[in-house]
Formats: structure tokens, C-alpha cells, sequence
């Protein structure tokens, strides 16, 4: 797989805050990304979702009324261990990032107000490592090609 | 003396002889000429063996020069004299007939010296009334000493009390600064939301006007003479608008923005470390971060009142809970700002001083009375009005900083201002425990 096909690639991303106001500056910011956007204001619209959709990855709020971020990404690691989870935070409540990341099921979290490069660079980030996963972890796609 | 004749001489010597106190007649030499059963009972040693002896020969224990100076003086002047248990408990070296207690072994007396005449009236020698005061001295003596372990006890509870007032007014200050820490945590939280999109969109609109600038420039260079003057009103409405101007100005316009979201953030930033409602624990902190981000969060109490002039010196990370240690530096400084009047400076210097670091708050305010001085560090101490302070912050401060090991001092020259400084070492002798324990404990 060369990086002209890598970058071609399409992405699914699912976007995920109950305010709606973070979703749209986050799908501004993600305009000129080769990525197909899905957003979702609450956890269980994001896990009906993914249900419907394959998804590579997920940037969602840590605060949600009802279902919080870290059990939304929880649950999707459950279905989807290659999923690439990114949790935004508005506080740092080490104690719950620190456990989810030893839990693995979150990638990295990004603290809000966050820096536009560094989200895209993150993101960017994962995608590779997602990559490079899935060709560790089905060998003969690579030979193939 | 009496008029009733049916009373012989027998009869009252034999009373004399009988009652229960001591009774000694000695002459002008102090040579006993009687004595009753009760000195003999008490001393061991018969009537006869007593009498015609001098009191100092029967009695040994008996301070010579004193006696003979009371017998004299009572004999000359033919007036009483008395001698108290109190002044001289033993005055006879009796054993204590009725022991009330195991701590009492001699027998506590009452003396009376009294003069004793003759049937003709003239002076015939001096008497001594001993009493037994046993009871009475032991009681007493219970009872000084019940006062004095009254007295240690309320000692005690005093010590105890201050240490009450002490521990209140900590828990007072730490259960504000939770409050704080938390209303703090949640506010960040709440204006962290708003000011993700607000920048994130702001970049957005740069970029976008990026776009729509360059498409205006495409539009301006495809049109010709002919179609401009075609439609007159576009030349028109650019004027209207200002478009030039307008075209320069976004680009300030989006940076001052910016620059305003970058200092709100920061300033939630600060109010977050300050409040380190994250870490309420040891760890390694760099003071000068530590000051600079408590100067950042009461900047609108101090920037009207006084320059600021920081004198840092190269200092490293020390061993803290920095939470704390930013309390007392906010402590510090708004005091010193209280302090100060017109042209008020306040110089925050650091440095390196007997293996461990120094920070110092020196202030150009009112200073500090000599007489209350030494009383400031105390709870609930303040010069402040009603509802200004609480009296805590300075004594909070002097605790937070003795539990770091360290030591909080000031100079003050009334009129001329103060220097509070802060000393604490680079490492806590007990983190290590501290740390061993909370890993067991979890």
C-alpha cells in the first residue's frame, strides 16, 4: 500500500458532543479532511450509529447527559476494538482518563478548549496507527496488493 | 482564777494534765517546769524526765535562738505570740497520732506562747499550747495540691483550645478553598465548551475568508471596462462598505480575537492550577509557575493598587502540594496589596538559602504595629474591617508552611512596609512515608 492510496483513503469519523455548537465548529475545522462526517449529540444516537455504519473513528465529549463519553467509548471498544477513541475533555479528571487509557479502549484525550493543529495532528495520528493495526493484523491484504 | 471553791488545785492541775493538747510551762530560762500527757505521750518520755530540764535538753528539735527569742519577748512584754502550722509545720518533732492518709508521718502543730503569772500577779514564766492541726493541714494540703492539678489541667485544656482554634480555622479555610477548587473546576469546565468552538471557529472564519478573498480578487480581474461600467452600483457599494478597509481589517480583527480567546483561556487556565482541585498531593513544583499563575488570578485586585516587580532568582522544583503553596503566596500578596497606599510597590524576590529556597513578598504599605507583631500568625487575628478578612488567611499560611517543613517570617517597619518570607526546603523528610502509606492504604 503506497501513501498516495493511503491518503485517498476515505475515513469514517463520527463526531460526538450534546452541544451541537462544538459539533459544527469540529465539522468546520474537518471540512478539508478526506473524511466522511457522522455527528451525534448523544451516546445512544452514536451507538445506533454505529450499529448502521462502519466507523474508524470516534472524537467524543467526556460530559453527556445520560451515557458519558468514557461508557460510550466503552461500549464501541466492546463491538469494535479497532475503532480509534478520542475523548475531548472540558476538566482533566485524571483519575477516569488515566483508567480509560490504561483500559485501552481511548486512544488519547485532547483537553478542551483545544488547539485546532493539534486535534488534526491527533487525528492524522491515529489514523495511521489504525492502519498500521489492521495490516499487522491481516498480513495477506498487504501481500496481495 | 474561779470563783467556785468545790474546784480544788488538784483538780485543775489534773485537767491540765488530762486535755488533749500539749501544755509546757518554762521559766524565764526556758527550763521546764510543767509539762501535761500529751507532750509526754508524743515525745516518749515521762514528766519527770521532762521538768527541771531546759526545753532544748527535752526537746532537741527545737530551733534555739527562735524559741528564746519568742519565750523572751512574750515574758518581757507579757503579750501572745503564735506560730502557725503553716510556718513552722513540725514544730515538735511528733509522730502523727491519726494518719489520715500514708503521706502524712509527723504530727502538724499549732503553738500559742502565752504568759503565765504568779498568785501575785507577777511574771512567773511563759506557757506553750500545742495543738494537733494533723487533720486540718492534711486536709489543706489535699487540697493545694487538688488547686495545683486544677491548674495543670487548665493549662491543658488552654493549650487545647488554641490547638481547637488552630485546627477550625483550617478546616474552615480548606473546606472554602474546596469550594472554590470545585466552583472553580466546574466553571472551567462550563467556559472550556464555549471557548473550544468559539476558537476553533474563529480559525475556521480565517480560513474561509481565506477563500472568499481570493475568489473576490478572481472576480475583480475577469471583470473588464465594459461590464464595470455596465453595473456602476458594484463600484458604488464598494465605497459604501469601505471595502479596502474593511478587506485590511479582518485580518486584526481575527487576531485580536485571538488574542482575547488565548487570554480567557489562560485565565481559566490559571484559576484551574491555582485551585490544583487535581492535586491535593506531593509533588515536584516550580514556585515561580506557582506565582506567576496566583499573580494571574487576583491580577484585578493588585494591578490598580501597586507594581508588581518580580526579582526571581535561579530556584529549583521543590517538594510541595502546590495548591497550598499557591494559598499562601494569594495570602501574601492580596495582603500586601491591602497594605499598600498611593504608588504602591510590591517586589516578589526567590532564591536559594540553606538547602532549600526562599520567596519573599515585601510590600510599601502601612506596615505592621510592633505590639501586634508576634500576633498575627494567630487565628482570627485581623486589623481588617468586618466582612474584609477572615483572620485565617495568615495563620493558614504559617500552618501550610510549618507542614511543609518550612518556616514563615516577617519584618516590618511601621510606616515603611513588610517583608514576609517563605523558606521551605527542596524535599519533605516524610513524603516518602506519607507516599508508602497512601500505596498500602489504597
Amino acid at each position: 500500500m503506497d501513501t498516495i492510496a493511503l491518503s485517498e483513503k476515505r475515513h469514517t469519523v463520527m463526531l460526538v458532543d450534546d452541544e451541537e455548537s462544538i459539533l459544527n465548529s469540529l465539522r468546520r475545522l474537518l471540512r478539508g479532511k478526506p473524511y466522511d462526517l457522522l455527528l451525534a449529540t448523544s451516546g445512544a444516537q452514536a451507538l445506533s450509529l454505529f450499529e448502521l455504519h462502519p466507523i474508524d473513528m470516534i472524537v467524543c465529549d467526556a460530559r453527556m447527559p445520560f451515557m458519558d463519553g468514557p461508557t460510550l467509548l466503552r461500549e464501541v471498544h466492546k463491538r469494535d476494538p479497532t475503532c480509534m477513541n478520542i475523548l475531548l475533555t472540558g476538566y482533566a479528571d485524571m483519575s477516569m482518563i488515566t483508567q480509560a487509557i490504561s483500559d485501552g479502549y481511548i486512544f488519547r484525550y485532547i483537553s478542551k478548549p483545544w488547539d485546532d493543529e493539534e486535534l488534526q495532528l491527533a487525528l492524522d495520528e491515529a489514523l495511521q496507527v489504525q492502519n498500521v493495526l489492521r495490516d499487522r493484523d491481516n498480513p495477506k491484504a498487504l501481500t496481495s496488493e | 482564777m474561779t470563783d467556785n471553791k468545790a474546784i480544788s488545785r488538784e483538780t485543775l492541775e489534773s485537767m491540765l494534765k488530762a486535755i488533749n493538747m500539749g501544755v509546757l510551762l518554762v521559766d524565764q530560762d526556758c527550763k521546764v517546769l510543767f509539762s501535761n500527757h500529751f507532750m509526754s505521750i508524743n515525745s516518749g518520755r515521762s514528766a519527770q524526765e521532762l521538768v527541771g530540764r531546759t526545753l532544748f535538753e527535752a526537746f532537741p528539735e527545737l530551733p534555739e535562738l527562735w524559741t528564746r527569742q519568742k519565750i523572751n519577748s512574750v515574758f518581757t512584754l507579757q503579750n501572745f505570740a503564735f506560730t502557725s502550722w503553716q510556718q513552722r509545720p513540725h514544730l515538735f518533732n511528733f509522730e502523727s497520732t491519726r494518719p489520715i492518709s500514708g503521706m502524712v508521718r509527723h504530727m502538724y502543730q499549732n503553738c500559742t506562747f502565752f504568759p503565765v503569772q504568779d498568785a501575785d500577779g507577777g511574771s512567773l514564766g511563759v506557757g506553750l499550747a500545742i495543738s494537733d492541726t494533723t487533720d486540718t493541714a492534711a486536709r489543706q494540703l489535699e487540697l493545694t495540691h487538688l488547686n495545683e492539678l486544677l491548674e495543670e489541667e487548665k493549662s491543658a485544656q488552654a493549650l487545647l483550645i488554641a490547638r481547637l482554634e488552630d485546627a477550625q480555622a483550617q478546616l474552615l479555610q480548606s473546606e472554602k478553598m474546596a469550594a472554590i477548587g470545585q466552583l472553580a473546576a466546574g466553571v472551567a469546565h462550563e467556559i472550556n465548551n464555549p471557548i473550544g468552538f468559539v476558537c476553533s471557529n474563529v480559525n475556521s472564519l480565517r480560513r474561509y475568508l481565506v477563500d472568499i478573498f481570493a475568489l473576490l480578487d478572481a472576480y475583480e480581474q475577469a471583470s473588464d471596462e465594459t461590464h464595470a461600467h455596465a453595473h456602476p452600483e458594484l463600484a458604488a457599494m464598494r465605497d459604501k462598505a469601505d471595502y479596502n478597509f474593511m478587506r485590511q481589517d479582518i485580518d486584526e480583527l481575527l487576531t485580536e480575537s485571538v488574542d482575547g480567546l488565548d487570554r480567557v483561556t489562560r485565565i481559566v487556565k490559571d484559576l484551574r492550577e491555582f485551585s490544583h482541585v487535581d492535586s491535593y498531593e506531593w509533588q515536584l513544583a516550580d514556585l515561580h509557575k506557582g506565582l506567576d499563575s496566583t499573580l494571574n488570578v487576583i491580577w484585578n485586585e493588585i494591578k490598580f493598587k501597586a507594581q508588581v516587580i518580580k526579582d526571581y532568582g535561579d530556584i529549583e522544583p521543590i517538594e510541595c502540594m502546590g495548591s497550598q503553596i499557591n494559598q499562601v503566596f494569594l495570602n501574601l500578596l492580596i495582603n500586601a496589596s491591602h497594605a499598600v497606599g498611593a504608588d504602591g510597590e510590591i517586589i516578589i524576590s526567590s532564591g536559594r538559602e540553606d538547602g532549600g529556597v526562599f520567596v519573599e513578598i515585601t510590600d510599601n504599605g502601612h506596615g505592621i504595629p510592633l505590639e501586634i507583631q508576634n500576633r498575627i500568625f494567630e487565628p482570627f487575628f485581623t486589623t481588617k474591617p468586618v466582612g474584609m478578612g477572615s483572620g485565617l488567611g495568615l495563620s493558614l499560611s504559617y500552618s501550610i508552611i510549618v507542614k511543609h517543613h518550612g518556616r514563615l517570617t516577617v519584618r516590618s517597619e511601621p510606616g515603611r512596609g513588610s517583608c514576609f518570607r517563605a523558606w521551605l526546603p527542596l524535599r519533605q523528610p516524610l513524603v516518602q512515608a506519607h507516599l508508602a502509606s497512601a500505596v498500602e492504604g489504597s
